[in-house]
Order: structure tokens, then C-alpha cells, then sequence
């Protein structure tokens, strides 16, 4: 968000669009009271999955280990949004999600977009070296509290890619 | 005229129109030499001192000029650190101007007693405690001068009785009013032309020459597709190079790293050659093998793997501020035969197609939503992270986006 603040700052006729995950929006939120007091129209998407993903799926790729500490508390950026003065749309339905995130854009002012994800869908490598499929599989087997969901994705995405 | 009066004049003369920070008592003597100038520099009052110091990072990645952060003693000087190393590692320009309690009370637990510039040591390429009136003018000078020139963060701490102490005051001998300028005449480091026959002939005896491109290579995407073109070169782009030239283009096989894409790293681990061109990137464990390949290095980044990467032919370690050279050795390969190509443009293509087909989790379908329906000259900003990842290897469009 500072990135995108800093950018509509220097150039305040272009359009601006911060992408971010909720982890980090939450590390800086309050600078979008900034966006609001200063009028800078920013777009931010917010893609929400409740979770420090990157975080989460290093400690099985990685690691071998199960997943720990890595869930977010939820929160509702859209009510956050219009708290502080900017506007706030939530989109969680893939079907209309291209008409109302090009509504979002066309909003003036600040908007930040809450998009939601699946946070069960792994962040696995283009090229999956064998020993990361092996801590992957171990970190699965070693206890993941998500196991159950997460392995169908991770299948239904394997067959969807072959397929 | 004071201390803080002189370093707004200065930074006015070098062109500084925007400052990121927040106010406090430590900082409150430049803040009111900055009300006395608000016509001439606008202040960005931020909620956090770390959201400052990452503006004026993003704010000099945009403009190309120098960006300039502003903190109090203590707490506000500490909160910039996170910015100033995006800073530092990105090797963009930023001033950090910070503020200490008084002189007198200095390292005796005074309130919000921290020497600001022992702290900023290892982040900053100049760091200077201002220590009079006399003192501001040459300090403000060399500090900006550092951060373009050496392209890292300059830090000037002000005690807060520094800052409002009158110019003339205790000036020695030996400081000579006026000595320094705000003229600052970039200059980039050229090749000898030894070291570019090398590099020439080092590329020319690739037969399977790969590019990698940074962000050094941001403003030379034309130089990019030909040198591709010429060599038969697929072009990779880390996350900061991703601007180079356009996902589409049928040169380039697109990111590379852990969320990069499969033909990226299928062309590392075939090349003979790499070529790298802007670019400090850091995950060497995808470049290829020690021993597998030569490596021809041109950049304007400044990394420890410029030297210390024993398993490559570092031939040509440039530190550059664009890489203009290219043009210069794009020709002086083609004099010699071309060296015969590994993969067609078309195939490097269909790779990267059949890859993207991969890619079909909702998070890549939501991706696909920003591409056509922002604006033609949008710019965009992505956090690194899950998400950010996911974003910038799905975006394809040509043009600015950054992290």
C-alpha cells in the first residue's frame, strides 16, 4: 500500500492498483487513512485467504512440517474501508466477479477490493522436484491440520492440469 | 537563516518537491522550516514512519529521482528501517532525515535517547550526525550527492537544538561558507573496451545462450528483444525485471524462482551460457549448476555475487545505472557468426502457453481479472507474498509493475 500511495502521489492522473495479500495490508493498514486524506484515488485488492500463505505452504514444501502459526484472524476490510472514508466492495463469487471488479475501478476515491480465495489451494512450483513432493507429502502426513482439504485440491489441481 | 532552513533550501535546489514523514518533538525544528516552504515542498503526513521510508523507496522506483523520508528522535527513526532497506537492497536513492534529542543530553537516558546514525550504520552509504549550524549545508550536499550517485540511503540525523541553530554559528576556520554544490552530474560505469571484447567473444562460443533480466533493464526492453533476437536467446525475468519486455512477447519465457515458469526453468538448466543483464537475483540455486555454464554479467546492481560466485566466468562486472550498453554488445556479436539457436521463438512460446495452462486455481483466474480491464498506462503494485507472487506471473501486459 505505501507503493501504491507513493506512486498516485507522483502521478496523480494515472490510474494506480496495489495488489496485496492480507497479511501485508494488515501490517500497514492504517496508511490507508493516508489515501483518504490526501484524495488519492488507489485501487488496492486485497486478496483475502486468511492466511500468511507464502508462509504456510514454505513450511510444508519446505520444511516437511505441518503448518503453524500461519492463520489471520479474519476481518471485514470492506466495513474497515468504509470506516476510515474510502469505499469497500467485496467480491467472493467467481461468477460476477469480472462486472464488479470492473465496477470497483470505475468507483472514485480510494476502493479497496476485498477478493476472496481459496487458502487450500497449494503454492507448489512449476517444476516440482522430487524432494519437495516428499515434504510436502511428509508435512501431510506428519499432522497438517488441513489435510483434509488440502489434498483434494492439491489432486483436483493435478488433474486439472493434465486434463 | 538555521540549520533546518538551509537543508529545505538545499533540498529545493536539488530538485526535492516531495518529503514522506511525520512530525514529533525531535524533528519539530526542520518541520518548521518545511511550513515556512510549503509552496516549494509539499510534506506527506503518513500514519507510520516504516509506510515513509517505503514511499520514498517507491517514490524514487517511479520517478527515477531521489526519494526523501523524514522522522523524529527514537521510536520515529527506528519505525523507517523496514523502507530504508527496501531501499538499500533495491539500490534505489533515498535521503532518511531523522532528528535527536538535545546535544547536551546525548547518550545519558535522555527521553527517546537513541544516536540515530550508530543505528543506521549498516543500512546507510552515508550517515552523518549533524553536529552545528556550520555543519547542515556540506552534510545536506554530500548526503544527497551520496544517495544518487551510489544509488543507496544517505541519513542525516539533526539534534533538535542543531536544527534550529542559526548558520554562522560556531563555524570554524577551516568550513568555508557555500564550499559544496547541488549540482550532481550522473555518471554510470562503462566497460572498458577490453572487457567487452571478452564478454562479446564469451557469448559468441554460446550455442545455447539464455538472458536473464532485472530490473537494470527496465528502460532497455527494445535492446532486450533484439539482443533475444539476435542470439536466439530466451529472455527470464526475476520479479523486478518483470517490465523488461511483455509476458507475450515470444522472447521471453516469463519469471523464474519458486513461482516461476516451468520453460524458465527448463532454459536455465539447458543454457551454456547466461547472461545477466540489471540483475541481483538472489535465489542462485535456478541459475545453472556451477561448472554448467559461462555467465557474462552486465549490471548496474551491486550485489556480493558479482564476485564471489567462484563457479562462473564473471567476465564483465558493470555497475550501471541503465544498461545502454546493450545496444553496443548486441553489434559486437553480430560480427561474428550467430550462434545457432536452441529453441525458435514459436516453441519458446507454445512452452510458456502450454504452461500457463497449468495455472488454472482460482487465485490465476481472479489474476486474469486485472489484466484488459485497467487502464492502458495503470500502474501497478504488488506485495510480495502468496497472492503478490501469483499476481505478477499471471500478469502479462507490458509496463510498470512493481514490488
Amino acid at each position: 500500500m505505501p507503493y501504491a500511495i507513493a506512486a498516485q502521489v507522483a502521478f496523480p492522473d494515472k490510474q494506480v492498483i496495489g495488489i496485496v495479500g492480507d497479511g501485508g495490508f494488515t501490517m500497514l493498514m492504517g496508511e490507508i487513512i493516508t489515501a483518504v486524506a490526501y484524495k488519492l484515488p488507489i485501487k488496492l485488492v486485497i486478496i483475502k485467504n486468511n492466511t500468511l500463505g507464502q508462509i504456510k505452504w514454505e513450511q510444508m514444501v519446505f520444511q516437511g512440517n505441518p503448518e503453524y502459526q500461519c492463520e489471520l484472524f479474519p476481518i471485514d476490510f470492506v466495513a474497515l474501508a468504509q470506516a476510515v472514508g474510502a469505499q469497500g466492495v467485496r467480491i467472493d463469487d467467481p461468477k460476477t466477479a469480472g462486472e464488479q471488479f470492473e465496477r470497483a475501478l470505475a468507483l472514485p476515491g480510494p476502493v479497496v477490493i476485498e477478493a476472496e480465495v481459496d487458502q487450500y489451494t497449494a503454492m507448489l512450483p512449476a517444476k516440482i522436484k522430487p524432494e519437495q513432493a516428499a515434504k510436502f507429502s511428509e508435512a501431510l502426513i506428519r499432522g497438517e491440520p488441513n489435510r483434509l482439504r488440502i489434498a483434494p485440491t492439491a489432486a483436483a489441481d493435478t488433474v486439472r492440469q493434465v486434463v | 537563516m538555521n540549520a533546518s532552513d538551509i537543508l529545505v533550501a538545499r533540498l529545493i535546489d536539488w530538485g526535492v518537491d516531495t518529503i514522506f514523514g511525520l512530525p514529533g518533538d525531535g524533528i519539530n525544528g526542520v518541520m518548521e522550516a518545511l511550513r515556512k516552504a510549503q509552496d516549494k515542498i509539499r510534506f506527506v503526513h503518513v500514519r507510520h514512519e516504516e509506510s515513509a521510508a517505503f514511499m520514498a523507496c517507491a517514490y524514487a522506483k517511479f520517478t527515477g529521482r531521489l526519494g526523501v523520508c523524514l522522522a523524529t528522535s527514537g521510536p520515529g527513526g527506528i519505525h523507517l528501517l523496514n523502507g530504508l532497506y527496501d531501499a538499500k537492497l533495491d539500490q534505489q536513492p533515498v535521503l532518511a532525515i531523522t532528528g535527536m534529542q538535545y546535544n547536551d543530553v546525548t547518550n545519558t537516558f535522555s527521553q527517546q535517547d537513541v544516536e540515530l546514525d550508530k543505528l543506521f550504520i549498516d543500512v546507510a552509504c552515508y550517515n552523518n550526525r549533524v553536529m552545528s549550524g556550520a555543519h547542515m549545508e556540506p552534510v545536506a550536499d554530500l548526503a544527497i550527492r551520496s544517495a544518487i550517485d551510489k544509488r543507496g540511503v544517505a541519513h542525516i540525523t539533526i539534534p533538535i537544538d542543531v536544527q534550529q541553530q542559526p548558520i554562522k554559528q560556531s563555524r570554524s576556520e577551516r568550513n568555508k561558507p557555500n564550499h559544496t554544490s547541488t549540482h550532481g552530474a550522473i555518471s554510470g560505469n562503462v566497460p572498458s573496451n577490453t572487457e567487452l571484447q571478452a564478454a562479446a567473444e564469451l557469448i559468441n562460443q554460446g550455442k545455447r545462450i539464455a538472458i536473464l533480466a532485472g530490473q537494470g533493464a527496465l528502460h532497455a526492453g527494445d535492446e532486450l528483444l533484439q539482443l533475444a533476437e539476435t542470439l536466439g536467446a530466451p529472455i527470464i525475468k526475476p520479479l523486478l525485471g518483470k517490465g523488461c519486455v511483455p509476458d507475450d512477447s515470444p522472447y521471453t519465457t516469463g519469471g523464474i524462482g519458486l513461482l516461476g515458469t516451468a520453460p524458465s526453468e527448463q532454459v536455465m538448466e539447458d543454457c551454456d551460457t547466461l547472461l545477466m543483464v540489471g540483475t541481483s537475483y538472489p535465489y542462485i540455486e535456478y541459475l545453472p549448476k556451477p561448472g554448467s555454464a559461462n555467465a557474462c554479467r552486465s549490471t548496474r546492481m551491486r550485489s556480493a555475487s558479482d564476485c564471489v560466485r567462484p563457479w562462473m566466468w564473471v567476465w564483465w562486472v558493470i555497475r550501471r545505472r541503465r544498461c545502454a550498453c546493450f545496444g553496443r554488445c548486441s553489434n559486437e556479436t553480430t560480427t561474428d557468426e550467430t550462434p545457432g539457436r536452441r529453441l525458435s521463438a514459436q516453441q519458446i512460446h507454445q512452452r510458456e502457453r502450454d504452461h500457463r495452462i497449468r495455472f488454472r486455481h482460482q487465485h490465476h483466474r481472479l489474476g486474469a481479472l486485472y489484466e484488459g480491464q485497467e487502464r492502458a498506462d495503470a500502474l501497478l503494485l504488488r506485495q510480495s507474498g502468496d497472492h503478490g507472487l501469483r499476481h505478477a506471473i499471471r500478469y502479462r501486459r507490458p509496463g510498470r509493475i512493481s514490488g
